[in-house]
């Protein structure tokens, strides 16, 4: 069988989501912070659509296993040289396609629009 | 002579009501702690037989199924409002004593008809005119209750308000058992629910009983969106509430205010609602409000690790659903849509009446999440913990946990500190999240009252030959069905 993507496949679905509930919880922060200081309407839409996938990675990452301490500590510092939103989602969007969907909790597909969904919001 | 209960359910609402406007009539004189007691049972006996009624609404298109209509949504909005209270109830006031017999009269009243209608009425596919109008009367009839009930002990807790202010402006203290805190938070949960059933029975009542009413269009996507939201929020931070949950609560609070600012910025630019009261009252009082929900979500989010931030999944899909109706009226790609078109989009003339209700329904989620932040459960995130302590005690001039604006002693443990586990508040913090929240709940009260002074209106629609803002086909034709149009507007067809 042909694979035409050649980046490294990951078998940790647990890990994935714990990063990518740590890239947008990030990201989250850093578009409220914006929004104390920008009243458009459109920020706080992006800043709360944020919170909602965010929350989404974590419900499935209570669904995919225990959560590890140290990886919440990784995360917080690999985020932290990132200021942009739009990267910090993007990152998340590139973590989700390391696993095949099957290996993810139920529920994940609806993540991967959501995530893509604030992406196309974004580049409006 | 029988001692079976021979009254048709007509006459069975019909008691209710009485009974209703007789303690409304005496509510000054009687105990608020008694009434407030037993005020749950008649809200919940209603909401159970207006549950049990069939559905006035025609089934959507090529379903069975029939969307709620704003009555509807209320009840539901209710029931929520009180069951949430009623669960969270605190030790204190009103504290376990006598029931009010006559609030019992009318829960057992109410619940006689559930039974009824439960045990013998057939569920009708289709109303004919007959029944829909009987069955838009009961309605009124029940909804009318609620609204008298709810001011008549919300007259009582006013007065014992007023009451205690007084003996403390006196003599500097309180009876045992009294809490003006727990006073004045009922007082204003009540005032929401008067605000919310008045704004049914003010439409409806009597009108409905004549058979004179016709049935709304089913509410809106916004509507049902908002309902859902409350109710989701009411359960969510009542029964386990985490940071999370308030973080995303907030959040969502925030943007419906915005979003509530911009529909009503809309309905005035087209004239349904006054410029004045809208730029003058409404929406300082709403920006204000907005800010304390994000203030209290920021620090939500630094009191829950990115980890953390799972949430109540009802809470989830409730949030969504209101931004996504949100977002569907009012932005243009990734800008805010202009007033002309939001005006296609949805009925501005009903916009007010939507958001007034949210903004009722906004004070008693400020009042709720003051509560959960009593909660002793709750707990946080020790890194945030942390660094709010230190900040409160660094404000704090000679407070003896800083020496030279450095902490002499952490908050938390290393050890909690490192993991940055979940740990329960000390003292300091609680008390500044209680402050933020009661700081919330005043904001909340004033925008409520704020909404009450913007009304709705019919726009003018223009004379013949002159320009004016698109008000919307849905306006348009309402207001045409109003007789408000001159009788020289070009017809169909007939746009020169």
């Amino acid at each position: 069988m042909m694979h035409t993507d050649t980046r490294p496949a990951s078998h940790d679905p647990a890990g994935c989501l714990a990063s990518v509930a740590a890239l947008l919880s990030r990201a989250s922060d850093l578009t409220w912070t914006h929004a104390q200081a920008d009243p458009a309407l459109t920020v706080r839409f992006e800043g709360l659509g944020l919170d909602l996938a965010a929350a989404h990675a974590a419900n499935l990452l209570q669904a995919a296993g225990e959560v590890d301490v140290d990886v919440d500590v990784d995360l917080t510092i690999d985020a932290d040289v990132v200021d942009e939103p739009l990267d910090l989602i993007r990152a998340a969007e590139e973590i989700l396609r390391r696993c095949p969907i099957e290996d993810f909790p139920a529920g994940t597909s609806q993540l991967v629009v959501a995530v893509c969904d604030l992406i196309g919001e974004r580049s409006t | 002579m029988t001692d079976v209960d021979q009254r048709s359910i007509g006459e069975l609402l019909l008691e209710a009501d009485h009974t209703a406007r007789s303690m409304l009539v005496d509510a000054r004189d009687m105990d608020a702690a008694t009434m407030l007691r037993t005020w749950g049972e008649v809200v919940q006996a209603a909401a159970e037989l207006w549950r049990a009624l069939p559905t006035t609404t025609p089934p959507l298109p090529g379903t069975d199924r029939r969307a709620p209509d704003a009555a509807d949504l209320t009840m539901q909005r209710l029931d929520a409002m009180t069951n949430a209270r009623h669960r969270r109830r605190e030790a204190g006031w009103p504290g376990d004593g006598p029931p009010d017999e006559r609030h019992l009269q009318i829960a057992a009243t109410f619940a006689r008809a559930e039974d009824l209608i439960s045990r013998h009425a057939n569920q009708p596919t289709a109303l004919n005119d007959r029944q829909r109008a009987d069955l838009n009367a009961a309605r009124t009839r029940i909804m009318h209750t609620l609204y008298v009930g709810a001011h008549g002990v919300n007259v009582a807790v006013g007065h014992h308000l007023r009451r205690l202010e007084a003996k403390v402006a006196i003599h500097g203290t309180l009876p045992a058992g009294e809490s003006l805190r727990q006073v004045r938070t009922a007082y204003e949960h009540l005032a929401a629910f008067e605000q919310l059933a008045g704004a049914i029975v003010a439409k409806d009542y009597p009108g409905a009983l004549a058979g004179e009413h016709r049935d709304p269009p089913a509410a809106g996507r916004l509507a049902q969106a908002l309902a859902d939201w409350d109710v989701a929020g009411h359960r969510a931070l009542v029964d386990d509430p985490r940071t999370a949950d308030l973080m995303l609560a907030a959040r969502t609070q925030a943007l419906i205010l915005t979003g509530s600012s911009a529909l009503l910025r809309a309905a005035a630019a087209t004239g349904y609602v006054g410029q004045a009261p809208l730029h003058d009252r409404f929406e300082p009082a709403i920006v204000a409000t907005q800010e304390r929900w994000e203030t209290l979500a920021v620090t939500m989010a630094a009191l829950t690790a990115p980890l953390e931030r799972r949430t109540n999944p009802d809470l989830t899909a409730a949030s969504l659903e209101v931004r996504a109706a949100l977002r569907e009226l009012l932005l243009d790609g990734a800008t805010t849509a202009v007033p002309a078109v939001i005006a296609q989009r949805t009925d501005l003339g009903r916009i007010p009446g939507t958001l007034g209700q949210a903004l009722a329904a906004n004070l008693d989620l400020a009042h709720v999440t003051n509560e959960a932040l009593h909660d002793r459960q709750l707990t946080g995130a020790a890194r945030g913990i942390h660094d709010m302590a230190t900040a409160i005690w660094r404000d704090e001039s000679q407070h003896p946990n800083m020496i030279d604006d450095s902490p002499m002693r952490a908050a938390v443990t290393p050890q909690d500190l490192l993991a940055n586990r979940a740990i329960p508040f000390p003292n300091a913090v609680r008390s500044e999240l209680v402050g933020t929240t009661s700081a919330l709940v005043d904001a909340s009260a004033a925008a409520m009252s704020a909404s009450a002074q913007l009304g709705s209106r019919v726009p003018t629609l223009p004379r013949y030959g002159e320009r004016s803002p698109s008000l919307g086909k849905a306006a348009q034709d309402r207001a045409a069905g109003l007789g408000t149009a001159p009788a020289n507007l070009a017809g169909p067809r007939c746009e020169r």
